[in-house]
């Protein structure tokens, strides 16, 4: 197995996520896929460290799980908000603000 | 460079320290005093701009030893790096945050909980802000970034039981979270083409060549993505799809912050990565690059376009003023686009004049919001019979924007436009001709509103009278936005001595 492998599964892993946030309708599934665009993302990372033959990579995994934790954690505490008073997590009836 | 040097980032230590000590103060006094918490933010805030203007005198003064070094200081080992140029974002984003926070305290007043956590998130979002001003690589910009836009999403859906304010927050996070992987995935490609996270990998002499002539496919592809990213912070067409919402549904003072800040976080990290990438020999780069300047100038003419076409329809004042920062994120692409000296001064005078603006404007906009219960238009109708000056720095502000002298806006669109038709190349023209079309679709519906709160007749009489704090918030902004019209040499010196650090820094 090569770099090139890992990159392209974590590109393929990036594209499966970014569609599931594109065309889901479930604002948990949202959150799931967008974990795993980051998480491939620090998958890649972890490829091209080896590539360059430095630690930096690794070390930016590190960050992009901080961030990752951060973001899902304040993702769910606004889904509870807003379940809180719609009583839904379905996207397409989150729609207050329009023209 | 190999120094750790800890006492350069004084200003983010005191804002550190200063939003911990938020955080206790919050744990430890009762609900009714919460006051004292807005006091220690406002001092926190207050000491930490007048370390960074400190760290910028010394840095100017040319019988200095730092100024005859190249004018850049590192600190940890070469990750932190001190400018004139990031000093002079760091007191933008200072100024900011006071008026931000002076705005938000007669709105907090309304709100019966949560006065500490609006004032800590606040100012770890101003550290962020900070840190975005002087991060040398890419793992910071990736910190330093979220830390800015993570307090930004709790900041959006802070009025819990508003159901605007919660979904204006979820469409926040995912579309924020969404950006952020592309820039993530970004920042992979571009370690993967050059083996380093540090922005002086890629200003060498063959990161420049390769971008001028199409080598180096990872690093080409990775820096599209990172533009993807900061192209959402910024809201530039077409990742801009969260503005409107974001900013209707988010309260008032946090909106006036988003629209300052973060914007200016995202254009501050998006000037250094292009200067980044225009290798040792200063500006020669991005001129060369055809396709990433011809990128730019398509991305800035969209959001010229976009910004202020959407902006004509709209009947809610903040949905109004989110689609007129698209346009105005345009004007700023534009002064990217002519990426030199000149242009990076033109857009560091336009943001200072634009932070005062917005800011003033949104200060009327809390004030009356207030009164009315509503941020419809037509809810300003007759506002110059209920409150003069609330008219007249809402009438200021409005001109600023649209950029009619003597407002401190014409000297910032001034100052890009000559700066993009210095270019002299056909894309150059055009790309003026349609940041004018956007000035003239802009002026339009401005000056609707104009008309309405100075020839219309509105349902109310009743005077709206601002509070001390909000008068002296009105004041300032207006002062700004007179004085940057009126007397802009000291200003535009200062934005020079800071864009030339910039393309000097090596």
């Amino acid at each position: 197995m090569t770099v090139g492998h890992v990159v392209v599964l974590a590109g393929t892993l990036f594209t499966i996520g970014m569609l599931g946030v594109l065309s889901r309708r479930n604002i948990l599934i949202v959150l799931l896929s967008l974990e795993l665009m980051l998480n491939s993302a620090a998958l890649a990372f972890c490829a091209f460290g080896d590539m360059a033959g430095n630690l930096d990579g690794q070390i930016m995994v590190f960050f992009v799980i901080v961030v990752a934790a951060a973001e899902v954690a304040i993702g769910l505490a606004i889904v509870i908000a807003l379940f809180r008073l719609r009583v839904t997590v379905d996207t397409d009836r989150v729609d207050l603000l329009k023209q | 460079m190999t120094a750790w040097n800890v006492g350069l980032a004084l200003p983010e230590w005191i804002l550190a320290g200063a939003g911990l000590l938020a955080m206790w103060l919050d744990a430890r006094t009762p609900p009714d005093k919460k006051d004292g918490i807005q006091n220690v933010a406002w001092a926190g805030v207050l000491l930490a701009t007048l370390a960074a203007v400190f760290q910028g005198v010394r840095l100017w003064d040319p019988g200095d030893s730092v100024a005859a070094g190249g004018g850049k200081i590192y600190a940890f080992r070469g990750h932190y790096g001190l400018d004139a140029f990031a000093v002079f974002l760091k007191v933008l984003f200072g100024v900011s945050t006071l008026l931000v926070l002076s705005l938000a305290r007669s709105w907090l007043k309304r709100v019966d909980r949560g006065h500490g956590e609006f004032v800590m998130l606040t100012l770890f979002a101003t550290l962020g802000m900070f840190f975005v001003c002087s991060v040398e690589d890419f793992a910071g910009l990736f910190v330093a970034l979220e830390l800015v836009t993570v307090s930004f999403y709790c900041l959006t859906a802070f009025k819990r039981n508003d159901e605007r304010a919660v979904e204006a927050g979820l469409k926040y996070v995912v579309l924020g979270a969404l950006a952020s992987s592309f820039l993530v995935l970004g920042i992979a490609f571009v370690y993967g083409g050059t083996g380093s996270l540090d922005f002086a990998a890629l200003r060498s002499d063959d990161v420049a060549q390769d971008l001028a002539h199409g080598g180096a496919p990872l690093l080409h592809f990775g820096l599209l993505l990172v533009v993807i990213g900061l192209g959402f912070k910024i809201a530039a067409v077409p990742f801009h799809v969260w503005t409107p919402d974001v900013y209707e549904g988010a309260a008032s003072p946090v909106t006036a912050f988003l629209s300052v800040g973060s914007k200016m976080a995202g254009i501050t990290l998006l000037l250094k990565v292009v200067r980044a990438c225009l290798g040792p020999g200063g500006d020669a780069g991005l001129a060369q690059a055809t396709p990433w300047i011809l990128l730019i100038a398509c991305i800035s003419a969209a959001t010229l376009l976009y910004g202020n076409l959407g902006a004509l329809w709209q009947g809610n004042i903040k949905r109004l003023l989110g689609y007129s920062s698209i346009g105005h994120a345009g004007y700023v692409l534009m002064g990217v686009f002519a990426f030199d000296q000149r242009g990076v001064a033109a857009i560091l005078y336009y943001l200072t004049a634009y932070l005062f603006t917005v800011l003033g404007i949104f200060a009327v906009v809390v004030v009356v919001s207030r009164q009315t219960k509503s941020h419809s238009i037509a809810d300003y109708a007759g506002l110059a019979r209920r409150s003069p000056l609330l008219a007249f720095v809402l009438l200021c502000g409005l001109l600023s924007l649209a950029g009619v002298p003597p407002f401190g806006g014409f000297f910032g669109k001034f100052l890009v436009f000559q700066a993009v038709v210095g270019k002299g190349t056909p894309t150059a023209y055009g790309l003026a001709l349609v940041g004018a079309a956007g000035v003239v679709i802009s002026l339009y519906y401005y000056l609707v509103i104009v008309k309405r709160i100075y020839m219309e007749e509105g349902v109310s009489e009743e005077p709206i009278v601002p509070s001390r704090g909000m008068k002296a918030v009105l004041y300032t902004c207006l002062a700004g936005v007179f004085i940057l019209g009126i007397w802009p040499s000291p200003f535009l010196e200062l934005a020079q001595r800071a864009a030339s650090a910039l393309s000097s820094a090596s």
